[in-house]
């Protein structure tokens, strides 16, 4: 009938946990991708530096051809071949600048282009056909030495122009450079805290969910326990107790047949011996639905049964308590019930010792139950493999086992035995029992 | 002479009730029904004049038949048969118009007694059913609604779920818990379960 809603209750404080570590681990994906953009974007603007430099050192290296090409023209005194070969020569310069132009303009926008360049550029593009035509022009006059002057002066305006758009575009892509290097130190460094810290969110989150998971589990199988349970009951009190009451009545059917005598003696006590039994077992059916549930006094019952076994022996019986007495889960206390009571009968039955101890702690994490005894010890052989014929040590492990706990025996010939069972708090303590405010959200979720 | 109908979903408490009525000379066995229903037909039928009515049974349960019996027939006689001790559940039945109210584990030494006396006109309790009245005499009853609302928790039913099959908001079906824990004197919801089933106020 539980709703599927219930298995996918994790509790308040779980499903914060969840929360926070999905946000960082979301965050933390988010801060490596942004770095990773980071790398990316620095890197295209030092590609794009490299590039301007490369650009302006090639237009250098043209210009400085055109300068001797023109020279050697100059130095031939030849007009007609100055005059045919400078057009050709400064229209393959002017290329040269448009192309490295587009070069600079195409670059990534993130790029920082020197704001000399385009000018620069411009400038050159501008006075290089004049410069030129005032070279023909004055070459076809035939003074070759003011041809030279001129050629010289107006080169160098334009080779100093380049000269120092070089440096100063080569001193910006070294600072580009220092720059970036230092950021990717940065880079480094940030990436390499962030992937382990996102290994251990992550790591985190499926421990988390590995625990809930179990703790799910331990919680399913107690709630299947409480329906099993309920269901062999009215099994029980459908089949054979019902079944008993008939046979009763039948049997009280022939009691009114038998004459006065001893077999009508002997069957009237049978008859009240099945009254008591089936009291009996009516009550431990009805103790299946409900076993200790009005018990939430575990201390308290265990002084009751351990008084109940002292009285006619002469042995001691004592019980203490530590911690503020919880209430816990109830399956979990009718087992804890169960084992208690087995190792209680057992120190009394067996052990013969003068003083009998029950000590249980009821701490935050942990629940622990001692029972210890100063009597004769279980032997060795029996220790290991139960006494035989008796269900005793085996169905305390197994008891234990079940419930999650830990149950170690410790015991020596003459030197007593220690019992001891501890449970995790988690499994321990009934949750619907804790504070108001986790109670209403128990209530409200589950 | 007197005429008797056995109400009983178990064969063989019927059966032990058949051997044990025909060892009377003054009573005689004329019907039996296995459910609430077929008890209702079989006492239309033959009008018998003391019946012995189980509790727990499918399709009507025992008390539901009383009533609709005790509807029809003002007059008609009574008995209880039935292993809960349960308070509530007396009260119900007596309620509904049951004479007696006998627990099983008793029928074989009080139940030809019990017929005769309510055969007779007199009304009958065991004597652990009449403590289990007294001892709850004057607590608060709960309501309908917060009986609907604890045997849905003993279904093992989130407030959630209890809320969406009574139809009322999840507030409220908070406010029955608190007045069901509160009334019941129990601890949690799992006590109130268990106090519930001891008192009969829910069934099994």
């Amino acid at each position: 009938m539980r709703s599927h809603l219930n298995y996918f209750n994790i509790g308040p404080r779980l499903l914060l946990s969840f929360i926070v570590l999905v946000s960082l681990i979301l965050a933390g994906n988010g801060l490596l991708v942004w770095q990773f953009h980071i790398a990316g974007i620095q890197s295209e603007r030092l590609n794009s530096g490299n590039q301007q430099v490369i650009a302006v050192l090639r237009l250098q290296e043209e210009l400085l051809l055109f300068h001797q090409r023109l020279e050697e023209l100059v130095n031939s005194m030849d007009a007609h071949r100055l005059i045919t070969e400078a057009e050709p020569l400064g229209k393959t310069l002017l290329e040269q600048i448009q192309q490295t132009r587009n070069t600079v303009i195409h670059l990534p926008p993130v790029t920082r282009v020197d704001p000399a360049f385009l000018p620069t550029l411009d400038a050159i593009a501008i006075d290089l056909p004049s410069q030129v035509e005032a070279l023909t022009s004055l070459a076809a006059l035939g003074d070759w030495e003011v041809v030279r002057i001129r050629l010289a002066s107006g080169m160098r305006v334009m080779e100093t122009q380049i000269a120092g758009l070089v440096k100063s575009i080569d001193q910006e892509s070294s600072e580009e450079l220092t720059n970036a290097m230092a950021s990717m130190r940065d880079l480094q460094r940030r990436i390499l805290t962030l992937v382990p810290l996102m290994a251990i969110s992550t790591f985190s989150i499926a421990a988390f969910f590995g625990w809930a998971i179990t703790r799910r589990i331990v919680e399913l199988g107690l709630e299947e326990r409480v329906g099993e349970r309920t269901r062999i009951a009215r099994e029980l009190h459908d089949t054979l107790l019902q079944g008993f009451q008939g046979l009763m009545l039948r049997l009280q059917v022939v009691d009114e047949m038998l004459p006065p005598g001893k077999a009508k003696q002997e069957l009237e006590e049978t008859l009240e011996t099945g009254d008591q039994t089936i009291v009996e077992a009516r009550n431990a059916v009805h103790d299946l639905r409900s076993r200790t549930a009005n018990m939430n006094d575990l201390a308290g019952a265990f002084r009751v049964l351990g008084q109940k076994l002292a009285t006619g022996l002469s042995t001691n019986f004592r019980l203490m308590t530590e911690g503020p007495q919880r209430e816990l889960h109830p399956i979990i206390r009718d087992e804890i019930y169960r084992i208690a009571c087995e190792a209680l009968r057992n120190a009394f039955a067996h052990s013969g010792a003068g003083h009998i101890e029950a000590e249980i702690t009821f701490g935050e994490r942990l629940f622990r139950l001692r029972i210890r005894d100063d009597g004769a010890g279980i032997p060795p052989e029996v220790l290991d493999r139960g006494r035989s014929g008796h269900f005793g040590l085996g169905g305390m492990r197994e008891r234990a086992k079940q419930i999650g706990s830990q149950l170690t025996i410790s015991s020596g010939p003459e030197a007593g035995t220690e019992i001891e069972l501890s449970v995790k708090g988690s499994i321990a303590y009934n949750k619907t029992a804790r504070t108001p405010g986790w109670r209403l959200f128990r209530w409200k979720i589950g | 002479m007197i005429r008797l109908l056995s109400v009983d979903d178990h064969p063989i408490v019927r059966d032990g009730i058949v051997r044990l009525i025909a060892t009377q000379p003054d009573m005689k066995l004329i019907a039996e029904a296995s459910d609430g229903l077929e008890a209702v037909e079989q006492f239309r039928k033959h009008q018998p004049d003391v019946t012995l009515m189980d509790l727990q049974m499918p399709n009507m349960n025992g008390i539901d038949a009383i009533g609709a019996i005790r509807g029809e027939f003002p007059k008609a006689r009574i008995i209880v048969l039935t292993t809960y001790e349960g308070d509530v559940q007396v009260v119900r039945a007596l309620k509904a118009g049951a004479q007696a109210y006998l627990l099983k584990g008793s029928m074989r030494k009080e139940l030809l007694d019990t017929i005769r006396a309510v055969h007779a006109g007199q009304k009958r309790l065991s004597p652990e059913v009449a403590v289990a009245i007294a001892e709850h005499a004057t607590d608060n009853a709960l309501s309908p609604r917060e009986i609907s609302t604890l045997t849905l928790i003993a279904g093992g039913n989130a407030n959630k779920e209890i809320a969406a099959q009574l139809s009322v908001s999840e507030e409220s079906v908070k406010s029955y818990v608190r007045s069901i824990l509160a009334k019941l004197g129990a601890n949690d919801r799992t006590h109130a379960v268990t106090i519930g089933l001891k008192r009969g106020i829910i069934g099994l």
